[in-house]
């Protein structure tokens, strides 16, 4: 079969921009920049190993958004969604729960689930407790708190139910969707059709892939870049010394959470390690309030939402965490 | 034939980075950035990239029988989201600006493992003290702490990439510690070790170690006092936490901090800011090269057979 010529030239261009990418990192091993101070070279380390640790996680999510837009249909979707608001948000929060996901890989997959008309309190949910809750998270602080399965539940439950609670909050705050893009036309960027055949949608999926990525790629580099530099310049022991009595520690765990920006997977045996300083309602702060907000994710979300939702957002969530929390205090 | 200048841009970045990924395996410098448990997912992603480039090439040219469609498919969406058809705009400039800077600095500048300063921001004694506290709380249950042991660490090999140990080797392994005259913490078990010797340094008490890692020192500490640890790496770099004992020489000690030493000794127990923890009393000590892998990991156990 005789290939056409567009396609020759794609080749081409493809084998000759190989050939200039791996000369170009192959060379600057010799170009290396050394003599800076050693901070420096630690704080490039940490923010590299953020970015390296979170990107196949986003780019899952990026090519998860790119399937919605291309293979699922409002209409499907509207089928799938409860009428009831109180439904759907209880749906939207099993679903995140049972869907494996980052807090900045669920990102993009949320913002194309809204603009695919899914309500903004239904995404909501989604958004919370995807990456709260999931096997994996549950694994990992059962193994990080040892015999403690009771850390692991109640992450878990306390999470799910503030989950719920601040969705049921958007719902009465928020009617319109809160996306940036102020037309609905982000939803007519190609029309799911019956027309196009399957290995056409899947190209499409894949562009629509790389253009969330590139929309979101830089609020998670400018997030990982604060983390670590949160990492490298401001003491623990500074914010430690702080925490003193159930509520200020409470604070300061929350703080903690949001600026280490930990993935929900790790961040376990770090709050395990601070069990003994903080009193456990610090450290289930800590658990429940860094997988829903961080400074990466508050970054992501700056991307796709209305900047005064985000704010809005994330000063609801935090106080309903140290509400709900500080409540728990006082009943148990 | 017409080419997109941003789109090929575009192009250009999504190559890099699978590019960047793929050397940071070949170099295994990728070690200095996350746990090798890790190494699949990342690999992934390196493909993801790949996948993600060879399709935007496709839309870098422009031929002639596709361009009617292309207009059309432009004006539909003028207030979609950002194709990378509208017009370089500072905004757009800065924001590609931002997503080449990792792959500036990834390049060109040397990556470094974590060292003493690090530890110091992230509170490293805290957390020596806190494991050492929790230890006192969990013996008074025996049973729950035997369980705790099993499922607490999860680890992995940093030199063979034999990441796993199976359930019966590992709890031989718990079993042998408290028999064991003289214990040699290799990098694998490292972790481990550790919180063996943690939760039961009242039985461990007058048994031998060998253990390496590098100087870290607290202002308060006595000049023939160091501690030496390593960095535990559960999932990348950025949530390593310190791992190490408290040591005390029989003379005033003059090694730098991040020094690498190997030392042997003896465990006994004493009190730092208000807990009982063990205390190594070095018997000999000598200087040892960086190892190529610094930190260590958790072990993996095979909990299925």
């Amino acid at each position: 079969m005789k290939k056409s010529v567009p396609s020759i030239i794609i080749d081409t261009a493809i084998l000759l921009l190989f050939g200039m990418v791996v000369y170009v990192t192959g060379f600057s091993d010799t170009y290396k920049i050394n003599g800076l101070s050693n901070h420096f070279y630690q704080l490039n380390t940490i923010f590299l190993s953020i970015l390296i640790e979170a990107l196949p996680f986003v780019l899952i999510g990026v090519l998860i958004a790119g399937f919605i837009q291309m293979f699922i249909t409002e209409n499907q979707l509207k089928k799938w969604i409860p009428k009831n608001k109180y439904a759907a948000i209880f749906m939207s929060c099993v679903v995140g729960g049972l869907f494996p996901a980052c807090e900045c890989g669920i990102v993009p997959i949320v913002r194309r689930l809204i603009a695919k008309g899914v309500p903004i309190y239904a995404g909501v949910g989604f958004l919370l407790t995807g990456p709260l809750i999931n096997p994996i998270v549950i694994f990992s602080t059962y193994m990080a708190f040892g015999n403690d399965l009771e850390m692991a539940i109640l992450r878990m439950g306390v999470g799910f139910s503030i989950a719920l609670i601040v969705a049921v909050i958007i719902s009465f705050l928020f009617k319109s969707n809160q996306l940036k893009t102020t037309s609905t036309s982000m939803t007519s960027c190609h029309h799911v059709t019956n027309r196009q055949s399957f290995l056409d949608k899947t190209g499409k999926t894949l562009i629509h892939a790389v253009d969330e990525f590139f929309d979101m790629g830089k609020y998670l580099i400018i997030g990982a870049l604060l983390a670590s530099f949160v990492q490298v310049y401001v003491p623990t022991n500074l914010l430690a010394s702080i925490g003193d009595g159930e509520i200020t520690s409470l604070v300061v765990m929350m703080s903690l959470a949001y600026l280490l920006s930990l993935c929900s997977e790790a961040d376990a045996f770090i709050g395990a390690s601070f069990s003994t300083i903080f009193p456990r309602s610090a450290v289930l702060g800590f658990l429940v309030y860094g997988p829903m907000i961080d400074l990466k994710n508050t970054l992501m979300m700056l991307s796709v939402f209305k900047t005064k939702f985000v704010i809005i957002f994330v000063g609801i969530v935090s106080v309903t965490v140290f509400l709900i929390i500080s409540l728990l205090t006082i009943i148990i | 034939m017409k080419i997109n200048g941003q789109q090929l841009g575009r192009a250009i970045i999504l190559l890099f980075f699978t590019v960047f990924i793929y050397q940071l395996h070949v170099s295994e410098d990728i070690l200095k950035l996350i746990n090798p448990k890790y190494e699949t997912l990342s690999k992934i992603g390196a493909g993801l990239f790949l996948l993600l480039f060879l399709a935007q090439m496709h839309r870098v040219f422009t031929f002639q029988e596709k361009e009617d469609n292309h207009q059309h498919h432009h004006y539909a969406h003028e207030h979609s989201h950002d194709h990378g058809d509208q017009p370089l705009t500072l905004k757009k400039v800065i924001s590609y600006i931002v997503i080449i800077f990792p792959l500036f600095t990834g390049i060109l500048v040397p990556l470094s493992s974590l060292d003493a300063s690090i530890a110091k921001n992230k509170g490293a004694t805290l957390s020596i003290t806190n494991t050492a506290e929790n230890s006192g709380k969990e013996n008074v249950t025996p049973n729950e702490e035997d369980q705790q042991d099993v499922i607490d660490h999860n680890a992995i090999d940093p030199n063979i990439y034999k990441n796993k140990i199976s359930k019966k080797d590992y709890d031989q392994l718990r079993d042998n510690v408290v028999n064991q005259s003289h214990i040699m913490m290799d990098d694998t078990l490292f972790s481990t070790y550790y919180q063996e010797i943690m939760q039961n340094a009242q039985q461990l008490e007058g048994i031998e170690v060998t253990l390496a890692g590098f100087v870290y020192r607290e202002a308060d500490f006595s000049p023939q006092q160091l501690v030496i640890g390593r960095f535990l790496v559960t999932h990348c770099v950025a949530d390593a936490s310190l791992i190490g004992f408290l040591t005390e020489f029989d003379q005033p000690m003059t090694l730098d901090d991040n020094t690498w030493v190997e030392i042997t000794g003896t465990i006994t127990l004493t009190e730092y800011q208000g807990a009982e923890l063990p205390l190594i009393q070095v018997k000999d000590a000598h200087i040892i090269e960086e190892p190529d892998q610094p930190y260590v990991y958790p072990v993996n156990i095979e909990i299925i057979e």
